[in-house]
């Protein structure tokens, strides 16, 4: 069975079209997630310096959770109270304090279980607003970044459609002929094989985006306007509304009861919700290990009595399904390993929106119909975007630079930069991408790495290999320009 | 069985699976005989996976180490050739765009193809027979999955009457049912 060509070329125009309209904003949510997949290593090359736990014992847990509940009473920020445990990839904990207007603090708890400042992360926090948001303010940008995913699954959608080749060039790679050829064979392949994994990406993507207005339409129309009761059916019953003092809750008799229930399980959150007060509730999650949503979730009243359970490993069918979500998007289900996997195949999909605007660019270069002005925007997002976050993270080293005001005045002088460059900025922005790589990472070994040697062996692998990128990218700027044989 | 081996027996499988398509496509004998073997072997992958990784994370593993390994492996058979200069060229310059039509295309394929996705997902959430969670869950995936559909049909076909009508038909009749049967 063959699709119709009239279809495949109707899909072509189609999947051209969503490219050329959106394709620079999917590559920008393609390579900030690809490179935020390694959050927790990335976390500890930012701060080498953050106070590190290896492993809390649970009467640990129960005596930090009282010592954070003092401390966000006194800075102010108790509606909620979060505890990210140590693990094996991040060995640090974090205590995040919440006030009921969103103000926040967090800290870190040190090797004897007491609460300092936290080590920030600033350009990591800077790439997770890029990513989550756009860095546009509140639900907005992560509804547009919602609507983006979509985009992307329907490109993905069109693009299979269009591809009348799929079996006969399965395993062709051509490389250094033709501009077009060589990018449209990168596309197509990394397109096909890695088919599943952009679909799961761009629909559990779409799905975080857009999950807050889903639950408000969806809690309009089932749940008549009760937004809170459409949100419990999914985490659980909320905690109560009465804000008058009471004392920490019980998290000894909690954390009993988990191991009688799941015995050896191991914390992975705690949470206070509506802490110090007494319709405070404790939702605490444990590892899961085997099963993809990697936590199972217990409810606890203040006085330690159990009240529910999510049911994420072993519940119904769509309880397990929005286990599985995030996980599945984030590559978190199966450890360092699986991350690189997962930042590999996101760069497989960054590299298809990326060679997809080279092969239409090409195409009508080919026609006769160049646009040099759009093939230097174009390599200024391409080659633009990675320079720019990572001159943002360079100037975060030596000063706390506004990230956000910082990385669009960068993107707005490397759009004018690549104008000016034209047929250059290619070339240029490469070995601008190198050197900007080398900076940074010899500067950081020199400011943050060279006390730890992991983080500084690293840093000097990064180096060696952008000085070997930007040797091969002189040599490149340096050859004569081809000549058509006709010519 | 240990995971490392089980691991290891993964791996070699999922190659020797893409070897052998790779081999059935250089010879051009794609037939029915190579898909049997190479799902066989992707099978003992998948099920080496699986049994040292649990059901859920040994499916998804067997997925993505499967991509990752046809591509590691199209690498290696890369077709060097020598690079080509294209030669300058000046067309005809295209008919001027319209416009409207476009504005046209994006407003139904946005508003009027998530409408349709919303009113079926509402649909689904409130009058499917299944637990309460199974029946929110698969709604808020069928929303953007639905959206997506509307996305790509619209933005491929020329006729824009039929898509404007069947994606307002669907969003009224999916809130008619919801709201009067409510």
């Amino acid at each position: 069975m063959q699709i119709p060509k009239s279809l495949t070329r109707a899909a072509m125009e189609g999947h051209g079209l969503l490219g050329v309209l959106f394709g620079a904003i999917i590559y920008v949510l393609c390579l900030t997630g690809s490179i935020l997949v390694l959050v927790d290593q990335i976390s500890i090359w930012e701060r080498p310096d953050a106070p590190a736990i290896a492993s809390l014992s649970d009467a640990d847990i129960a005596a930090i959770s009282v010592r954070a509940l003092v401390k966000a009473q006194a800075a102010g920020v108790a509606h909620d109270i979060y505890m990210q445990m140590p693990t094996e990839e991040l060995p640090r904990m974090t205590v995040y304090g919440y006030g009921e207007k969103g103000e926040h603090r967090e800290w870190n708890v040190d090797a004897s279980g007491q609460l300092v400042p936290h080590a920030e992360t600033p350009w990591l926090e800077y790439m997770q607003l890029l990513h989550f948001n756009l860095t546009l303010p509140g639900a907005i940008g992560r509804y547009i970044v919602g609507i983006f995913g979509t985009i992307l699954l329907a490109s993905i959608v069109t693009g299979l459609l269009a591809h009348r080749r799929i079996l006969k060039d399965a395993f062709r790679l051509r490389w250094g002929g033709s501009r077009r050829l060589t990018n449209a064979d990168l596309h197509n392949r990394v397109g096909v094989w890695a088919l599943p994994f952009h679909l799961i990406v761009a629909l559990t993507g779409s799905l975080l985006g857009l999950a807050g207005l889903i639950t408000i339409i969806l809690a309009m129309v089932a749940y008549k306007g009760d937004q809170e009761k459409a949100i419990a059916s999914l985490l659980g019953p909320q905690a109560g509304t009465d804000t008058r003092a009471a004392p920490p809750p019980d998290v000894a008799r909690m954390l009993r009861d988990i191991q009688l229930r799941a015995p050896g399980a191991a914390v992975t959150q705690l949470a206070i919700e509506h802490a110090g007060t007494v319709g405070q509730q404790v939702r605490i999650m444990v590892a899961a290990p085997r099963h993809l949503a990697r936590n199972e979730a217990f409810l606890f009243s203040a006085d330690g009595r159990f009240k529910w359970r999510a049911g994420l490993t072993d519940g119904n069918a769509g309880m397990r399904i929005y286990g599985m979500i995030t996980p599945l998007h984030y590559g978190t289900y199966g450890g360092v390993a699986l991350k690189i996997i997962y930042a590999l195949l996101g760069m497989g999909l960054t590299l298809i929106v990326a060679t997809g605007g080279n092969v239409w660019l090409a195409r009508r270069r080919e026609q006769g119909r160049a646009t040099p002005r759009l093939e230097a925007l174009w390599a200024a997002i391409v080659w633009g975007q990675p320079i720019v976050m990572a001159a943002v993270a360079l100037l975060l080293l030596f000063a706390p630079v506004p990230a956000v005001a910082t990385y669009w005045l960068l993107t707005t002088l490397c759009w004018i930069a690549a104008l000016s460059l034209r047929a250059k900025a290619r070339v240029s922005l490469r070995i601008g991408l190198a050197g900007t790589i080398l900076a940074l990472f010899l500067a950081h070994a020199v400011v943050r790495g060279a006390a730890y040697s992991i983080v500084l062996a690293v840093d000097m692998v990064v180096v060696l290999i952008a000085l070997v990128w930007i040797a091969r990218s002189i040599g490149m700027l340096w050859r004569r320009p081809l000549q058509p044989a006709s010519a | 069985m240990g995971a490392a081996f089980l691991i290891v027996v993964a791996l070699i499988a999922s190659l020797a699976g893409i070897l052998l398509c790779w081999r059935a496509w250089t010879h051009h004998v794609l037939g029915w005989r190579v898909g049997a073997g190479a799902v066989a072997l992707w099978g003992l992958s998948t099920w080496a996976w699986i049994a040292g990784f649990g059901p859920e994370i040994g499916i998804a593993l067997a997925l993505e180490t499967a991509a990752l390994l046809a591509f590691a492996f199209i690498l290696t058979r890369i077709e060097i050739r020598p690079a080509q200069a294209v030669r300058d060229r000046t067309a005809p310059p295209l008919p001027r765009r319209r416009y409207g039509r476009g504005i046209a295309r994006a407003l139904t394929a946005g508003l009027l193809g998530f409408a349709a996705a919303i009113g079926l997902a509402v649909l689904f959430a409130t009058r499917a027979p299944l637990a309460e969670q199974t029946r929110l869950i698969l709604a808020a995936l069928a929303m953007p999955s639905l959206w997506c559909g509307a996305i790509a049909w619209t933005v491929c076909d020329r006729l824009l009457l039929l898509q404007i009508g069947v994606f307002l038909g669907l969003a009224a009749t999916s809130a008619g049912i919801t709201f009067i049967t409510a």
